[in-house]
């Protein structure tokens, strides 16, 4: 593995051999003396190539803190972050936010999409950041809708949708500029039972055939079964099922 | 910038009210301050026009006149001197005398100038007909604020009861202590000042100040202190000052200046502050989106040149709609309230405005700069 800082500058996602997604002896300590806290202690993982991974465990346990860790959105106390060959704690906070635009998907629990941008334009909008071809962006996010079953909301606005589409919408955003690796937090929080499943199946089907590595957090064990893997957090450290 | 003038543009086309609510907000505080500087600004310029009416680099005063264009007494040979100076291109006379105006029965308060033509004394603004040369002892000219009165070019006017004139041009607005004013020669002046005033002892011979034009590539402040020197070998005490600092030393002015500009500095003021919180509120509005488009790989230069662009519109707006209603209140009010509208005070309170939101702006451009991305997944870490 190599700092990847020029890799993750030039766009290109070259394969690379071995796991996508490596956190090693991750640890994140929160807030200051007495009041610091342990979030997540010692976690270590990985994530294959088209392989969805699925944490669960109950609220506190660390789990959207280990996320942010491995999404690089934020930098843990100690331990380290592997993404596709590069190590985001290497890099400014400028290339750090061109490591998630460009390799990186996000599916939130509530997405906050913009409100006065159409369902296309918002997803449109991961690839304006990430400097893609306006072109190719398109024709994706055609494909995308389509394949999401949202080609006749693509004009609608977010307000106008339900909760399953809306996650669907930031399932394709996240999906839009093919990253390498998709982190979904809780992304079947707020839907029904149904709607959840279809979500998350949708997620798990392109993270396989696609041949992305995928990460799933929840604390729900019937979406956690339909990952490859599952692993177990309580406070803050990774635990047998 | 490209991406936030996009978001921005779709925002203002789709969702004005969000961009609207706050330009409300600042337009009242943009249309005050506009009216505040147009009041300053007119008052200034009804106090000091005789002097804007001119083009000249300095002012000769006696200097028992403390820079009072009404009190100062200059012997008019002694200005004759002044044209041989070094650096001194061209030097003519001004005076005034408060007169009264009588036109078809209506009488009038205004200002008699007494003016050298072809010289820096002449007005430079002439907006119909002539002005009076030198000689010509009953003709004069009227500024736009007396012929806003109803007088017109060829009307008989009479000037301090008795002198009647006919009015040959009009000039633009050059009043003086808030009176519109008629010139005329010098010999006028002094005739109708020795009848208003025979205690004055007013003359031919005796001239209110000198005005100045120095010659190309010649610093004022440099010919100054020779004029001075000049004067005094004639054994005359003058003054000699810059025609920027003459404005400020007609009486009233300086009043005029100090507290109405309080007043639009307050408002300015109160513009940085609600421009300070109205960019917070938008910051804080939009804080989880913005988290989680710096989630999604949008660097803090994007939220912040975003947050930019929406205050550079709210600022447009809020600016166009104030100078609006500064433009209509001012048509509304009646002549005799001191407020006309000027474009560059409209432009220059814009700037000024736009200054002071950017300022204000500040405080929400840290804040959206610090907005950690981790908050889109509800971890303030």
């Amino acid at each position: 593995m190599t700092n990847g800082q020029e890799q993750a500058d030039d766009g290109v996602h070259a394969p690379s051999a071995g796991p996508v997604l490596i956190a090693d002896r991750l640890r994140k300590v929160v807030g200051d003396g007495a009041l610091a806290v342990t979030a997540v202690d010692e976690v270590s993982l990985h994530v294959e190539r088209g392989e969805l991974l699925a944490i669960v465990g109950p609220s506190g346990s660390g789990k959207s803190t280990l996320l942010a860790m491995l999404g690089a959105l934020s930098t843990p106390t100690a331990g380290t972050v592997v993404i596709d060959g590069i190590y985001p704690g290497d890099l400014e906070e400028r290339d750090r936010s061109a490591l998630r635009a460009g390799r990186i998907g996000f599916v939130f629990q509530r997405p906050a999409l913009v409100p006065f941008l159409t369902v296309t334009e918002n997803i449109l909008l991961a690839g304006q950041i990430a400097g893609a071809a306006e072109a190719t962006a398109r024709e994706r996010a055609g494909r995308l809708l389509a394949v999401l079953d949202l080609g006749d909301r693509s004009g609608h606005r977010p307000a106008a949708l339900s909760g399953g589409e809306l996650q669907r919408v930031a399932l394709a955003r996240a999906l839009l500029n093919d990253p390498v690796v998709v982190l979904a937090d809780e992304p079947t929080a707020n839907l029904d039972a149904e709607r959840g499943r279809a979500v998350v199946a949708l997620l798990a089907e392109h993270t396989r055939e696609e041949g992305r590595a995928g990460v799933l957090v929840t604390h729900d064990a019937s979406v956690a079964a339909v990952a490859d893997r599952t692993l177990h957090l309580l406070d803050g450290r990774l635990v047998e099922a | 910038m490209r991406l936030s003038t996009h978001i921005v543009w779709l925002e203002l086309r789709r969702s004005p009210s969000r961009l609207v609510r706050p330009a409300v907000t600042l337009t009242v505080l943009a249309a005050l301050a506009m009216v505040l500087a147009s009041l300053v600004d007119t008052l200034d310029r009804r106090s000091t026009g005789v002097l804007r009416a001119v083009e000249a680099d300095l002012v000769v005063f006696n200097v028992e006149a403390r820079q009072q264009v009404l009190r100062s007494r200059v012997p008019r040979p002694a200005t004759i001197g002044v044209g041989f100076v070094d650096g001194v291109h061209e030097v003519g006379v001004l005076s005034v005398v408060p007169t009264t105006v009588t036109h078809q029965g209506d009488q009038l308060r205004a200002t008699l100038v007494g003016f050298n033509a072809r010289t820096p004394a002449e007005p430079v603004r002439v907006l119909e007909g002539r002005v009076p040369t030198d000689g010509e002892p009953n003709i004069a000219a009227i500024d736009a604020a007396l012929q806003r009165t109803g007088i017109e070019v060829g009307d008989r006017i009479i000037l301090g009861g008795s002198l009647e004139v006919e009015v040959v041009g009009v000039i633009a607005e050059a009043m003086f202590l808030q009176q519109p004013t008629v010139w005329v020669p010098p010999e006028v002046w002094a005739r109708t000042g020795a009848r208003a005033f025979p205690e004055r002892g007013y003359a031919e011979t005796i001239v209110g100040i000198g005005l100045v034009e120095v010659q190309v590539g010649r610093e004022p402040a440099e010919v100054a202190p020779d004029i001075v020197t000049e004067l005094a070998e004639e054994d005359l005490d003058v003054e000699v000052v810059a025609l920027r600092d003459a404005l400020a030393a007609v009486p009233g002015v300086s009043a005029i200046r100090v507290t109405f500009g309080g007043l639009v500095a307050l408002a300015l003021g109160v513009v940085v502050l609600v421009s300070a919180g109205l960019a917070l509120l938008q910051v804080d509005q939009d804080r989880v989106r913005n988290a989680e488009l710096r989630a999604i790989g949008a660097g803090p230069g994007v939220l912040a040149t975003t947050l930019l662009l929406r205050l550079a519109v709210t600022w447009a707006l809020a600016s166009a709609a104030g100078a609006v209603l500064a433009a209509a209140l001012a048509a509304a009010v009646p002549p005799a309230v001191p407020l006309a509208v000027r474009p560059a005070t409209l432009a220059t309170i814009a700037a000024v405005l736009g200054m002071a939101v950017g300022v204000g702006g500040a405080a929400g451009l840290r804040r959206v700069s610090s907005i950690d991305p981790a908050e889109a997944l509800g971890e303030p870490w």
